[in-house]
């Protein structure tokens, strides 16, 4: 009795459930994703985070240690002058030019280049390539120096590169990262160091 | 006790009632309660002065009942439970004409307080303004003794006749109670009680976002469940509410549910759905299904738990949903003839408009749709 009503009953239940069922799926979907994005993403740059740049490090590192060839540049750089700016002008136009700055790097960079804000005004770029990126840097803080003339703002910065700053590539993988890091932050510092010296630079103390 | 149930199918409700009278007579020299069941082709008007007039009793009750049942028969006429207490048995009347009167909740929980230690057979309307569900969860709220599981029951189920109005009365007093409720109460009984559901939730969650009184507006992500309503008849030609009868749904309460509370679908409004029970903001749902197979392996199920605590009973009753007699199809029979071979006794009772009976704790009253109440019954 009643068969063909029951059936459509069900057929159109089980296709309200499945759109439904799709809605939540897709919905959990955007969800994680954004949840993922808030995970690995700094929030005022939209750069990358200091644990999603150590997490591709540990990567890259692996599979040069895999397969060998290829160089993984690790590039730090500090921002000059730029507390004047947070001084002067407030932390809202700081983090203006931060932002600003993340786009400049952005742009600069090519796409699969892991750009990541390391700390207030650090950032490191993980760069993988066979060639030494110390042109693309120099052009990079020209262009900024231009930008930002008026703030007298700069960076200084430091390359640490693995397979060569390494002894041995087959200690631990995190240890090679905070080694590379440290060598990188320590570049960084004798640069600026010694553009302060060469007065190519002024440095405003901060 | 000894508890007969008796019907008649004659045109006529004076020669239904002489009919019924001639069979009693065979069998009681007197008896103590006479519970009439009426179908609503009968003219209301007459009841009482009928039954006043055939049976010259005032200790009786009757209601309206589509369908009622007379042991494993379904009867569209009257049926009537004739109970002769042989021992210390006693039943006493409770009723209430209007249940929009502000006092009803109260004092309604105060008659099952202070009666607290008896069993209630309570038999309402649909109800005006207030609903009967609502209602009955609202007096539920007032009652203060634990386990609540001495009270069940159902709604009348009629028609709107020509004038408008829906035939779901009950007779009692020489009263004819249009917007209230009638309680049987007996002393000195003992009894078991269960509640048959058999359908089964399917398919994913929905949450109850905005609801009002019997209505469903809307579910999660704010989807009018209307939208989901029609989702679920496209293609259907020729549309009767009735085939969403099929699909009732199922109220996600494992904290009160007794068995799961099932809605039942009344109407399919643009903006809202209607059910034949309250709907409540914040609560969860799946859609339901069951074949008629399964609904009667449930009755099978409790009929066997009920045979198992009471044992021998003298009279059994059966407040079995409307919606549930839609859904059994050509099988509706078999529920009344599982109670009777199983609990191997006469039943009595009716198809309902909704069914009441406790919730899963005992601690409230629940209103329930599509569910299939069953009482069994001794004299003490």
């Amino acid at each position: 009795m009643r068969k063909e009503i029951k059936i459509k009953l069900l057929k159109n239940l089980l296709e309200e459930v499945t759109k439904k069922y799709d809605s939540i799926l897709s919905l959990k979907e955007e969800k994680l994703k954004d949840a993922y994005l808030m995970a690995i993403k700094d929030e005022l740059t939209g750069l990358y985070n200091r644990y999603y740049l150590k997490d591709c490090l540990v990567k890259s590192i692996e599979r040069l240690k895999r397969n060998e060839g290829g160089k993984i540049f690790l590039i730090f750089i500090d921002l000059d002058n730029f507390k004047l700016i947070n001084d002067t002008y407030g932390h809202n136009k700081g983090d203006e030019v931060l932002k600003e700055i993340a786009q400049i790097l952005s742009i600069n960079f090519r796409k699969y280049d892991i750009i990541a804000r390391y700390g207030g005004d650090e950032f490191i770029i993980l760069f993988e390539s066979d060639n030494e990126p110390i042109e693309r840097i120099n052009t990079l803080r020209q262009k900024i120096e231009e930008i930002f003339r008026e703030f007298q703002l700069s960076f200084s910065y430091g390359v640490s590169v693995f397979p060569d700053d390494i002894e041995d590539i087959n200690m631990e993988t995190q240890e090679i990262i905070k080694k590379l890091i440290e060598i990188a932050d320590r570049r960084m510092y004798e640069e600026k160091m010694k553009r302060e010296e060469g007065n190519n630079f002024r440095i405003i103390k901060e | 006790m000894k508890a007969l149930v008796f019907q008649s199918r004659e045109k006529t409700l004076s020669s239904a009632l002489e009919d019924i009278k001639k069979q009693i007579d065979k069998h009681f020299d007197t008896y103590d309660f006479l519970i009439f069941a009426v179908s609503p082709d009968y003219p209301y008007n007459d009841i009482n002065y009928y039954i006043k007039k055939v049976f010259n009793t005032e200790k009786n009750i009757g209601f309206h009942a589509i369908h009622s049942f007379c042991d494993s028969e379904i009867v569209e006429g009257i049926s009537v439970a004739v109970i002769k207490f042989e021992r210390t048995g006693k039943v006493e009347i409770f009723y209430l004409e209007g249940i929009d009167e502000n006092e009803a909740v109260i004092e309604t929980a105060n008659y099952f307080n202070s009666n607290s230690d008896k069993l209630h057979i309570i038999i309402g309307g649909l109800g005006n303004k207030k609903r009967f569900g609502t209602f009955i969860e609202e007096v539920s709220q007032f009652i203060d003794f634990q386990p609540v599981n001495n009270i069940i029951g159902g709604i009348s189920s009629g028609y709107r006749d020509a004038n408008g109005e829906v035939l779901s009365y009950q007779f009692v007093d020489s009263k004819i109670i249009k917007n209230g409720f009638v309680i049987i109460t007996f002393s000195n009984i003992d009894f078991a009680i269960d509640i048959a559901l058999g359908f089964k939730p399917y398919g994913v969650t929905y949450e109850i976002k905005k609801a009002k009184d019997y209505k469903l507006y809307l579910v999660d992500e704010n989807r009018n469940f209307s939208d989901i309503t029609r989702s679920l008849i496209k293609g259907i030609d020729n549309f009767d509410i009735r085939y969403l009868w099929y699909i009732p749904i199922y109220i996600l309460d494992d904290e009160e549910g007794y068995v799961a509370t099932l809605r039942t679908f009344k109407k399919v409004e643009k903006d809202y759905v209607e059910f034949f029970g309250p709907i409540k903001e914040g609560q969860k749902l799946k859609l339901s299904f069951a074949t008629a197979e399964e609904l009667l392996q449930e009755n099978l199920k409790i009929a066997k738990r009920v045979k198992e605590r009471i044992g021998h009973s003298e009279i059994v009753f059966d407040f079995s949903c409307t919606a549930r007699q839609y859904v059994l199809e050509e099988r509706q029979k078999e529920e009344a003839e599982i109670y009777t071979s199983i609990l191997n006794s006469n039943l009595f009772g009716f198809f309902t408009y909704g069914e009441i009976g406790p919730d899963r704790y005992f601690k409230k009253l629940k209103f329930y749709n599509e569910t299939s109440i069953v009482l069994a019954m001794k004299e003490r």
